[in-house]
């Protein structure tokens, strides 16, 4: 692998329920390393913790305070920096490491704009982080070339605009220019896609493809969508009710063997169903709740169903690790075979 | 036109008015407190609103008692930010924190004072421990302006904090987080400035409106407000009150009766009481309902 930029050991993340008060555990050990410049997927049901698995890490938790156990190693200009994750607000994240180096783009962009400042204002204000000795009149020179960088026609006139008055595939692009003018190494994009007609889609992911590859960005896509990860992603990492169950190579998510997770499978069948415009396959609901000391797949797995039995009692039994497959391709499986 | 933009031309008009009047009143060098003419004169070219029972302008009087709440109101407004709005804003900016529920306990406490009881009984503390009343008489609109102020911080703080609370879950706010804006800056310039402006404004304009109400309120009362000789819109109307009283009295010596008191109105006006009646009350009528009026518009436009 490339010069690492990011590597997570054993995380877990638990967040309080706010009906009951109970902690439910949302992501659940999970280890992974990301390269300079790679461009990874992480894909998912909803509710598989993906989400709250970056953010814990960039520190955007104030919604939901939660407990986080595990490290976090991030590799910055300045050199290695620990992240030792503990209370929400207390502990270091990638946000605290330097401002700036993380940048996250928001699902709903128009909700992570401030409705009642100009676009121009919001963007100048992320060019601060970056540069804070920079002159007003610097930033905004600064926000106009970000304006510029993400494809907006006439960054002049769509600074002074306010969030209301974008539409929806202007308001990602500012939103992807507002995490770029803090000039940051790592950039997560959570659905970028969502919300956007096919058109629009298209061109933010293009844009996205286009300044990762000029920036040098390390790309992290949090995404449904499977057209994203067939176009963009080097990786695909797979997140089921909040494990890691599959990390690896594009080529070997989409290509069907005996190696592959059988959760990676069920996720496939599904989207390809969705994009022909079949009705997907049927699906046992997943069990909610900490799965304990079983593989946490075991009540939908369809390969367990025609194993062995001895292999049986081990889904049932045991939490499979997260086993090298070769080539940078780890799976979570007992009966994956190579 | 919109109700909304009619609020705010009203309480425009309103404010520069009282501006300009307070402005006027510097320029103004006949004594308030001294008898120019005969008594219970009519309107005239010398005396445009006619002279009070004392043979008083009551033009100078109407324009001097702005001095009573005009700089003192504006040091209420100015204690109340000062207190209100960074108590306000830490509240909603952490709300978790202990120091936030002994702060809205104290609050709480505050706030739980009916404002005019508060008012009256600190000033009486206050002119009882003093040993000469007259020499301390400026300082006690002032003493009455901290009261005021001190008795809106509650509702200020309060109602600072919960927005500042809704927007500091607002999405926008963990975007900047994570753009690693600093606190301060999300707090200053994002939530407190952008989106917390009209709604501080509109409570300056309470408040004024409101140490406009005690201040009149309490000039009419007698003790704890402006001493006479000098004037307030409150103890102008008070005169006016002890003028029908004396009438009433020279009728017929005894009654209370709500008819003979009507009787009495009606000679005190006769007699050219109508003025020093109407002056203040369309005066403190019109500045308090301007006032609210621009306080509506800010509410309006997200306050
Ligand atoms: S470990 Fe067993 S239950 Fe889990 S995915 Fe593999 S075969 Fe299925």
């Amino acid at each position: 692998m490339s010069t690492p930029l990011l590597r997570v050991e054993n995380l877990s993340v638990g967040v309080t329920d706010p009906l009951d008060g109970q902690e439910v555990v949302v992501v659940d050990d999970v280890s992974f390393s990301l390269g300079r410049g790679e461009v990874v997927a992480l894909v998912g049901e909803s509710g598989s913790g993906k989400t709250v698995l970056m953010r814990s890490l960039l520190g955007i938790t104030s919604a939901k305070p939660g407990v986080m156990q595990g490290r976090a190693t991030a590799w910055t200009e300045e050199g290695e920096a620990a992240l030792a994750p503990r209370r929400p607000g207390r502990r270091r994240s990638l946000t605290t490491v330097r401002p700036g180096w993380a940048g996250y783009v928001f699902q709903h962009p128009l909700e992570a704009l401030d409705p009642y400042q100009t676009v121009g204002r919001q963007v100048a204000d992320s060019v601060r982080v970056a540069r804070p000795r920079a002159s007003t009149a610097e930033r905004r020179e600064r926000a106009e070339h970000w304006l510029a960088q993400v494809a907006l026609p006439n960054p002049r006139a769509v600074a002074e605009l306010h969030p209301h008055e974008l539409s929806g595939g202007m308001a990602q692009r500012v939103a992807v220019a507002v995490a770029l003018a803090t000039e940051p190494r790592f950039l997560v994009a959570d659905e970028p896609t969502t919300g956007l007609d096919w058109s629009v889609r298209r061109e933010v992911l293009d844009l996205l493809a286009r300044l990762q590859d000029e920036q040098g960005l390390t790309l992290l896509l949090i995404t449904h969508d499977f057209a994203v990860v067939r176009h963009m992603a080097d990786r695909v990492l797979v997140l089921y009710q909040g494990r890691l169950v599959e990390d690896g190579p594009r080529s070997a998510f989409f290509e069907p063997g005996p190696g592959e997770h059988p959760y990676s499978r069920e996720l496939q069948a599904r989207v390809l169903a969705l994009e022909e415009g079949r009705p997907p396959p049927p699906s046992l609901r997943a069990p909610s709740g900490p799965a304990g000391a079983s593989c946490p797949y075991v009540k939908r797995c369809a390969r367990m169903a025609v194993g062995r039995e001895h292999d049986q009692e081990r889904c049932y039994s045991e939490v499979p690790p997260l086993v090298p497959f070769g080539d940078g391709h780890r799976v979570a499986c007992f009966l994956s075979r190579r | 036109m919109r109700l909304r933009s009619l609020s705010a031309v009203l309480g425009a008009i309103v404010v520069s008015i009282l501006v300009g009047v307070r402005l006027l009143a510097l320029f103004v060098h006949v004594d308030p407190a001294e008898p120019t003419d005969a008594p219970l004169l009519g309107p005239s070219s010398a005396h445009l609103l006619g002279t009070d029972q004392l043979g008083r302008d009551l033009l100078v009087r109407m324009i001097e008692s702005t001095e009573a709440f005009a700089v003192p109101g504006l040091f209420a407004v100015l204690v109340a930010l000062l207190v209100g709005v960074p108590l306000g804003a830490a509240i909603g900016f952490w709300p978790r924190a202990k120091a936030t529920a002994v702060a809205r306990l104290g609050l709480t406490i505050v706030g739980a004072w009916p404002r005019l009881v508060l008012v009256v009984v600190v000033v009486a503390i206050f002119m009882v421990s003093v040993s000469d009343p007259a020499e301390w008489a400026g300082l006690r609109l002032y003493v009455l302006a901290l009261l005021v102020a001190i008795s809106f911080v509650p509702q200020l703080a309060q109602e600072l904090s919960e927005r500042v609370l809704t927007f500091q879950r607002a999405q926008f706010v963990e975007a900047a987080r994570a753009h690693g804006l600093p606190d301060h800056r999300i707090l200053f310039v994002h939530i407190l400035w952008a989106n917390c402006r009209e709604l501080v404004l509109r409570q300056c304009c309470l408040l004024f409106a409101s140490f406009l109400l005690v201040e009149t309120s309490l000039s009419y009362l007698g003790d704890y407000g402006v001493p006479p000789p000098r004037p307030s819109w409150g103890n102008i109307l008070s005169d006016v009150r002890s003028q029908v009283i004396h009438v009433r009295s020279l009728a017929r010596p005894d009654s209370w009766a709500p008819w003979d008191i009507a009787l009495g109105l009606e000679r005190a006006i006769n007699e050219g009481a109508a003025l020093a009646l109407l002056a203040p009350t369309l005066a403190i009528v019109v500045s308090i309902g301007g006032l609210l009026a621009l306080a509506r518009h800010f509410a309006e436009t997200r306050g």
